[in-house]
């Protein structure tokens, strides 16, 4: 292969290889706001009557009952979101010092991993979520006990991670305490 | 021919290792972005958080399981307030049922049946007067069976989801700006009586239970979002004032709560408290307001 060849396969080569990074999107792109996340009232009931809403919440609370057994108590309210993929929502809690909680969130199908991170008054990350599925239920949930340092605000973050055809999932938080 | 195709190889292959180490690289940089995103919630997700009234809102028996563990109180030696008010005004009949469902669940930690069954009648004959009782009449009911039953862990349970129900019914009955004033009232109650009992007991980790200036502050800016008219209301206005001001002295006495802040913060929790129990007997009091709608 001649010299001159050898220079025009080569930066066609390097052509390739930056379409290449491109595609894999290694090469940042300038990151486009997604816009401020609305103000939620302060005080809102969400009447999310789909199907898959109410399965959602009957799968948080059957896992919270299981903490009956071990002296918590579950709150009579939960939260219901709807979950995209790669975008977290978050909530506002209030939670005592010493006091033990459990928080258990379920995403309905098509929901296939979801995931769950405590954070602090400041925004640091507490906890995230070590309960392992342990039954085979439709959709995806998460647990994750925790105990208060401080009394004050904390911050509860659920991201759907992945679920069929990227598709948006009915999730419900419950949390549980003693 | 051997020459071509070994020097093509040797091209190919620095290519192909350069690639590989921009993958590597890259790679790793995103990993200990997605880390350094997931260990910091920015704040501007803690501004937009979702803030919901019957999960944000720790209920009574939240603050007194904490207080249980720290404390050993006397909940039979707690004073749990007179019957219901007798009023026509809506908004002190909300704070009242927030009053109310909190003296439920001391009535809970105190064991006595008996007080829970008069406190559920008050709660019932609250709603009664707001025109939500018809729906709540099985949680009514529910609470009498469990405290015959000495069933208290399904009493605190029954407590909570009976207010939630009031609550539900309100926004059913396009009334929703009053959930706002049950709850307020229930944390000014609760607060009145968790500072009482750690003042009778003080340490400071018994103080530091009551920090909650977020909470103070999120429920004094609910009442200040509601409409006129109830904004304005005498009664309303002196659970706001109260709440801004113990939201104020809690974020400035971030390093602990002494003895006398907590006498300062139950009088004031005490005289609001007083204010929403008390019966309006009063010919010159405002005409009630028979609807919230704007």
């Amino acid at each position: 292969m001649s010299k001159k060849n050898t220079v025009v396969l080569g930066t066609r080569c390097w052509v390739v290889y930056l379409i290449t990074l491109l595609l894999l999107g290694l090469i940042p792109r300038a990151e486009t706001s997604q816009g401020s996340q609305q103000l939620p009232l302060s005080v809102e009931k969400k009447t999310i009557s789909s199907e898959n809403s109410a399965l959602a919440k009957e799968h948080a609370l059957n896992l919270a009952e299981a903490s009956l057994n071990d002296g918590f108590r579950v709150r009579d309210g939960s939260w219901s979101v709807s979950l995209t993929p790669q975008e977290p929502q978050v909530l506002e809690v209030t939670l005592f010092q010493g006091n033990d909680y459990w928080f258990i969130a379920a995403a309905a199908p098509p929901a296939i991993v979801l995931k769950m991170a405590i954070y602090d008054s400041n925004g640091h990350l507490l906890a995230l979520d070590p309960w392992k599925e342990t039954q085979k239920v439709s959709g995806a949930r998460v647990a994750e006990e925790f105990r208060a340092p401080s009394s004050g605000n904390y911050f509860i973050k659920l991201e759907l991670l992945k679920s069929e055809g990227k598709k948006t999932a009915e999730t419900c938080l419950v949390y549980a305490y003693k | 021919m051997n020459k071509n195709v070994v020097s093509l190889l040797r091209f190919f292959l620095k290519r192909i290792i350069f690639v590989l180490l921009i993958l590597g690289f890259s790679s790793r940089a995103l990993a200990s972005k997605e880390k350094e995103h997931t260990s910091l919630l920015t704040p501007e997700e803690r501004k937009s958080a979702f803030y919901l009234d019957e999960i944000s809102v720790p209920c009574p028996g939240e603050i007194f399981a904490a207080i249980n563990k720290v404390s050993r109180p006397n909940w039979t030696t707690l004073d749990l307030g007179g019957t219901a008010p007798i009023t026509t005004h809506r908004t002190q009949l909300a704070l009242a049922v927030g009053v109310f469902v909190t003296n439920g669940y001391i009535a809970v930690e105190a064991q006595d049946s008996q007080q829970v069954k008069n406190i559920g009648r008050d709660i019932m004959s609250l709603s009664k007067a707001l025109g939500v009782s018809q729906a709540i009449l099985s949680r009514g009911n529910n609470l009498i069976e469990f405290a015959d039953q000495s069933e208290w862990n399904s009493l605190r349970n029954e407590l909570e989801a009976t207010e939630n129900e009031v609550k539900t019914t309100m926004i059913d009955q396009q009334d929703r700006n009053l959930i706002k004033l049950i709850s307020a009232g229930a944390w000014l109650r609760g607060l009145e009586v968790a500072s009482k009992i750690i003042i009778a007991d003080y340490s400071q980790r018994g103080a530091n239970l009551l920090y909650e200036p977020e909470l103070a502050r999120h429920l004094a800016l609910d009442l200040a979002s509601l409409p006129e008219k109830l904004r304005n209301d005498p009664l309303v206005l002196q659970a706001r004032e109260t709440l801004f001001h113990v939201a104020t002295f809690l974020e400035k006495e971030r390093h602990g709560l002494s003895k006398n802040n907590l006498i300062s913060i139950e009088e004031e929790a005490k005289k609001i408290v007083l204010a929403i129990e008390t019966s309006d007997t009063s010919p010159l009091s405002p005409p009630p307001l028979h609807s919230t709608n704007p």
